[in-house]
């Protein structure tokens, strides 16, 4: 691979894995260090790019995986558990609450989490998310099911 | 407030999503299955199709990857920019750079891996092939790898002819402990001399003074004629160097 190459790549893909990752972790400093390693991996997996027929759906994939396991750090999710505390006296939570949305991603099953990105985050109908993950329809709607029940499991947690 | 009601309202079922906008905006996706049609007659669709290629600018973005890179180099090595005596060959100094791995194509000699890290005026940061072409403005910074202790000095030999000092600009070459992926201080602000220019690190088990490496590589130029032809610098060290183009 040439640097020309790399460079091509920043700027074909860079600022959109960016947004999305800023869209997910609500976090600049987060977001860029996960746009960081998304290229990391991009670099070292950079056959498999090119031979996906749309190399942005696979970077969609990975940058939420990415991002889903950061939220899945222990330390951020003690930092997001805390901002949220001063939140919730006063707000009812939903899942427009980014804290509150953070906070059950983190909490969730990977794959449900997949899921509720690309429904709630990317606003994609079912048929498009299981053209995304390589699955069925009906996974997908099962899927989403089980997030809707665990999502309002832990938001009434976070009110009780 | 229900769960679904709690939600932002989803899109309609005949609109484009972002993947799909984003698809269109890197080029993987035409306007064709009715997509043109759509955005043309619906005002959400080509606004949000505008605002996310609003939304992808450059030099914002590559500003971002910069720090977001010298946060990282920090994080992962420790205090880098402490202590950085920034060489200046043309003006400016020259942020903390780093990249995860040496790239295809550095040269290796005796042990000694040596790999040009560049930071172009755009904000791009990415590791130097050989051959690559930069410009007067983009900064350069070093990294090696060594198997063994011993001291080095960083020349470029360019195409005025000349041979500048690097890394030190002066005195005795650096005390230089083996090990992998070290970031040399000095980072480098290229000039606007056009043509070739070979940047070499040499590692030697004795102490040499700067000046002797640039002498040795006055001398090599002279034999060579050509940066591109410079090769054994005559010491009897570790070498290795990396040749690149500087154009306007």
């Amino acid at each position: 691979m040439v640097s020309g190459e790399i460079e091509d790549m920043y700027r074909t893909y860079g600022p959109l894995v960016l947004r999305r990752a800023r869209a997910i972790l609500r976090d600049e400093a987060s977001a860029r260090d996960a746009m960081q390693e998304v290229f990391i991996r991009v670099i070292h997996s950079l056959d498999d790019f090119k031979r996906e027929a749309s190399p942005m759906t696979w970077l969609y994939r990975i940058t939420t995986n990415h991002c889903l396991n950061q939220l899945r750090n222990q330390t951020r999710r003690a930092e997001l558990l805390e901002l949220g505390h001063g939140r919730e006296r006063n707000q009812t939570p939903g899942l427009d609450d980014r804290l509150a949305m953070a906070r059950v991603l983190a909490e969730v099953a990977e794959e449900l989490g997949q899921v509720a990105v690309y429904y709630y985050l990317d606003d994609l109908n079912q048929d498009e998310i299981a053209e995304l993950l390589g699955t069925s329809r009906r996974t997908v709607g099962n899927r989403l099911e089980e997030f809707r029940t665990a999502a309002q499991s832990l938001l009434a947690e976070r009110v009780a | 407030m229900s769960f679904e009601e709690s939600l932002p309202q989803r899109r309609g079922e005949a609109c484009l999503s972002d993947l799909v906008l984003d698809r269109m905006i890197v080029g993987e996706l035409d306007e064709s299955g009715g997509r043109a049609e759509h955005l043309a007659g619906c005002a959400k669709c080509s606004a949000r199709l505008a605002e996310l290629r609003l939304a992808t600018p450059d030099q914002l973005f590559i500003a971002g990857l910069a720090a977001a890179a010298t946060k990282t180099a920090r994080r992962r090595r420790g205090p880098l920019t402490a202590g950085i005596s920034t060489l200046l060959v043309a003006a400016a100094a020259v942020a903390v750079i780093w990249w995860p791995r040496p790239p295809e194509g550095t040269r290796s000699k005796g042990g000694l891996t040596f790999e040009v890290v560049a930071r172009r005026q755009n904000g791009v940061v990415a590791p130097l092939l050989p051959g690559a072409t930069l410009a007067a403005g983009d900064a350069i910074r070093f990294r090696l790898s060594s198997d063994v202790d011993g001291w080095l000095t960083v020349i470029g030999v360019d195409s005025r002819p000349s041979v500048t000092a690097y890394a030190p600009a002066s005195g005795s070459a650096r005390r230089w402990k083996a090990g992998r992926d070290q970031l040399v201080d000095e980072g480098i602000e290229l000039d606007d001399t056009r043509g070739q220019e070979r940047v070499i690190a040499v590692l030697c088990a004795r102490e040499l003074t700067v000046a002797e490496v640039v002498h040795a590589g006055e001398r090599a130029l002279a034999r060579a004629g050509d940066p591109a032809a410079v090769g054994d610098l005559g010491l009897g060290c570790h070498q290795a160097s990396i040749l690149f183009r500087k154009a306007p």
